[in-house]
């Protein structure tokens, strides 16, 4: 790694908050991110009278603060709905209803009524949030070049000339570890770590505050997920990154989150700093995924309490009543099935939703 | 639940101990060697593999994707993909060799005796089959139960896998279930006839990690009642420690370390597998300020050259490197590594057993 100052390269790249001239400068105190209530119901299938006949609740109701330079880990299993909230994040899925607010400014409330105003705000916030994607061959187009597909965002954002965008493309590839010589070549070129190295650098062109990283090391062979994990952190602490890094590898999770947040049916179900919540699961589901969770010690492995889980996820479509992990709780009483627990903080930092915490 | 307390075949009693060196292997595997067609190049998709599994041993093959890991656990079988060819080798099970068998002999060993799950339930399920026909005829033919009987058992070993109200589902088609429910599925059928080898390639790769733990936990008890072997490959270093006794790792299309489960762990001996282990974050201990990463990326099997496959991203390499290409020797104990650090590979011709 270089520990030359920042290059010129970068210089031109306008503040976006003040550019954008609403956002006030973040104060002390100000979350970078706050989400509130966020909500995401995916409508399939209509009567005849236009009435929603299934109404699949992905996200029900999710509330997430993120300073500035900080981690969060977003964990849970398939269905639960950690991937549509980072798309919401990232205004990729519209939400159904919520806020969030980034440096205390609603973007959402403030989404301009034409469908003209409404990509032009979309446009200001995606220069301050961008996403890594899983799959960085699925998310690259295979007829662009690396160094188009880098400065994609930087011509969608209109931002410098074509030959800054140029010479930032090039910084951008030797932040990220790839020889900017290389730009020229094609996706179909490189290694999948290579090309998870590209997905980063484009996520990084315009020099957003926010990342929300889906995955961004599942699609990786097991001897290359360090180096992207390793660029990631050394990338965050040189940049002042904040990262949403969704996951179900949870050794990853713990090394890189500063916090976690575990999702369960469209809900946060705990919330704590990932050494808590790692040594000190307190809701029963947090404990049963820890558990389930293979360690790479066989003698660990051997006199691990193990507390499987019966059955499967219910469907999001139709969630229990009461508390949603009340169908799969060991622990489960008539009040977890009446009742929905709230994310109440139960020690300082930790939430948990679940009555018998 | 019965089909978990029927006794063991009396065949299958001093099992489960990997270092059954003197008991006969339930499979031996020799120099196995396997290659694809691409374009005019010739991949090197399995460069000789030989090892012995014991009767009720559970086998993790760990490797990272063009290991080779899959297309040898498949080539067992005969089951090569288009443009593969078995160069090489023998693998006998129970002193037979089934490479030369034809189709309709390896047809009696398949499902009875040997049993195999794919990480895509939809390559060996049948569409236009519900659950019940395709789960209870293999059950008929080789158990010699009857309908009723097969169907029973079929419910019952749905329901060992965690489908949710078997008695429903098992008349299902599979597209009417979800990708987990086809997989549990595909693991019920496959334990079904109660098979003396299962080869397992990555069968919980797609599942969430708490429907992993109830199969990997179902299988494990399966293989230590009934006293069956299991083949299981993965990339996944935790389920190798939750559930074999012996790991091979590969590394471009050869084993290059064998041992019991707690010393792989406890002192891996190659450098590849040392990286490997190191790269992984611990869960409950104190973390790095930066994970031990391996450089580079597994190379391209159709241009290997001479010299150690591992050469270019080894950090402890010397020149002997780069001259032999290391096969795997035994060393300590029940161990075996295929590098010069642990093996002088010019004094004699190396033999290529594997097995401990």
């Amino acid at each position: 790694m270089t520990t030359a100052p920042r290059t010129t390269a970068t210089d031109f790249l306008p503040p976006p908050s003040r550019e954008a001239g609403r956002i006030p400068a973040a104060g002390g105190n100000t979350p970078l991110l706050e989400v509130k209530g966020l909500k995401k119901h995916f409508i399939s299938g209509r009567s005849w009278f236009g009435g929603p006949t299934k109404r699949v609740r992905a996200v029900d109701g999710v509330d997430l603060t993120l300073k500035r330079g900080e981690t969060l880990g977003l964990v849970g299993e398939s269905g639960c709905g950690k991937t549509t909230t980072g798309r919401m994040l990232v205004q990729l899925d519209s939400p159904t209803e919520g806020r969030i607010l980034l440096d205390g400014v609603d973007y959402l409330s403030s989404l301009g009524i034409t469908a003209v105003r409404k990509q032009a705000d979309i446009k200001a916030y995606r220069r301050r949030v961008q996403m890594i994607f899983q799959d960085p061959m699925a998310s690259l187009d295979p007829k662009m070049s690396i160094g188009a597909s880098i400065a994609e965002p930087l011509t969608v954002q209109r931002i410098g000339s074509r030959e800054e965008r140029r010479a930032r493309v090039e910084e951008l590839m030797d932040q990220v570890g790839l020889d900017p010589t290389t730009a020229d070549r094609y996706p179909g070129q490189f290694s999948g770590g290579q090309r998870q190295r590209v997905g980063i650098a484009r996520a990084l062109a315009v020099g957003p505050d926010l990342v929300v990283a889906d995955e961004p090391t599942s699609a990786l062979d097991v001897s290359v997920r360090a180096q992207v994990v390793n660029l990631l952190r050394d990338l965050q602490s040189k940049l002042g990154l904040a990262y949403v890094f969704i996951s179900h590898d949870m050794s990853t999770v713990r090394f890189i989150s500063d916090r976690v947040a575990v999702m369960y049916l469209g809900l946060i179900m705990e919330e704590a700093p990932a050494d808590d919540l790692f040594a000190n699961p307190q809701h029963p589901y947090t404990r049963a995924l820890l558990s389930a969770i293979p360690v790479p010690d066989p003698k660990l492995e051997a006199k691990r309490e193990s507390f499987l889980l019966e059955g499967d996820l219910p469907s999001p479509e139709n969630p229990p009543p009461g508390c949603r992990f009340n169908t799969r709780c060991p622990l489960a009483t008539d009040r977890c099935r009446e009742e929905v627990p709230v994310l109440e903080e139960k020690a300082p930092g930790h939430r948990v939703a679940c009555h018998l915490v | 639940m019965a089909l978990l307390t029927r006794p063991a075949r009396a065949t299958m009693v001093e099992a489960g101990t990997s270092a059954g060196a003197d008991s006969n292997p339930l499979l031996r595997v020799r120099d196995l060697e396997v290659t694809f067609k691409r374009g005019s190049a010739r991949v090197q998709a399995v460069r000789g593999v030989s090892f012995d599994l014991a009767v009720g041993e559970r086998l993790a093959v760990v490797g990272e994707s063009g290991s080779g890991k899959s297309v040898m656990s498949m080539a067992l079988m005969q089951m090569i993909a288009r443009g593969g060819t078995i160069e090489a080798g023998s693998v006998e099970l129970d002193g037979r060799d089934v490479l030369p068998m034809s189709s309709a002999e390896l047809q009696t060993i398949r499902g009875r005796e040997v049993a195999m799950v794919f990480q895509d339930p939809m390559t060996s399920l049948n569409p236009v089959m519900t659950v019940h026909a395709q789960m209870t005829r293999p059950m008929r033919q080789h158990l010699g139960l009857s309908e009723l009987e097969a169907r029973e058992r079929a419910i019952e070993l749905l329901g060992a896998t965690g489908i949710p109200d078997p008695h429903r589902n098992i008349d299902a088609y599979p597209h009417e279930l979800s990708g987990g429910m086809r997989q549990r599925v595909m693991i019920a059928m496959a334990i079904s006839c109660e098979p003396r080898l299962l080869i397992a390639d990555e069968p919980t790769t797609a599942l969430d990690v708490t429907i992993q733990a109830q199969i990997v936990a179902l299988l494990k008890r399966i293989s230590q009642e009934r006293s069956s072997s299991v083949i299981f490959v993965t990339h996944d270093m935790g389920l190798v420690a939750r559930f074999a006794d012996r790991v091979a790792v590969m590394y471009a299309g050869r084993i290059v370390e064998m041992a019991p489960v707690e010393e792989i762990f406890e002192a891996p001996k190659h450098p590849y597998t040392q990286g490997l282990l190191a790269s992984i974050p611990s869960i409950d201990g104190d973390l790095p300020e930066r994970l031990s990463q391996i450089p580079g990326a597994p190379p391209d099997l159709a241009t290997l050259g001479a010299g150690c496959s591992f050469l270019p991203r080894c950090g402890q390499a010397s020149e002997r490197c780069a001259e032999v290409d290391p096969t795997l020797v035994p060393i300590e104990g029940a161990r075996s590594v295929a590098c010069v650090l642990y093996a002088d590979y010019t004094a004699s011709p190396p033999t290529e057993g594997a097995r401990p």
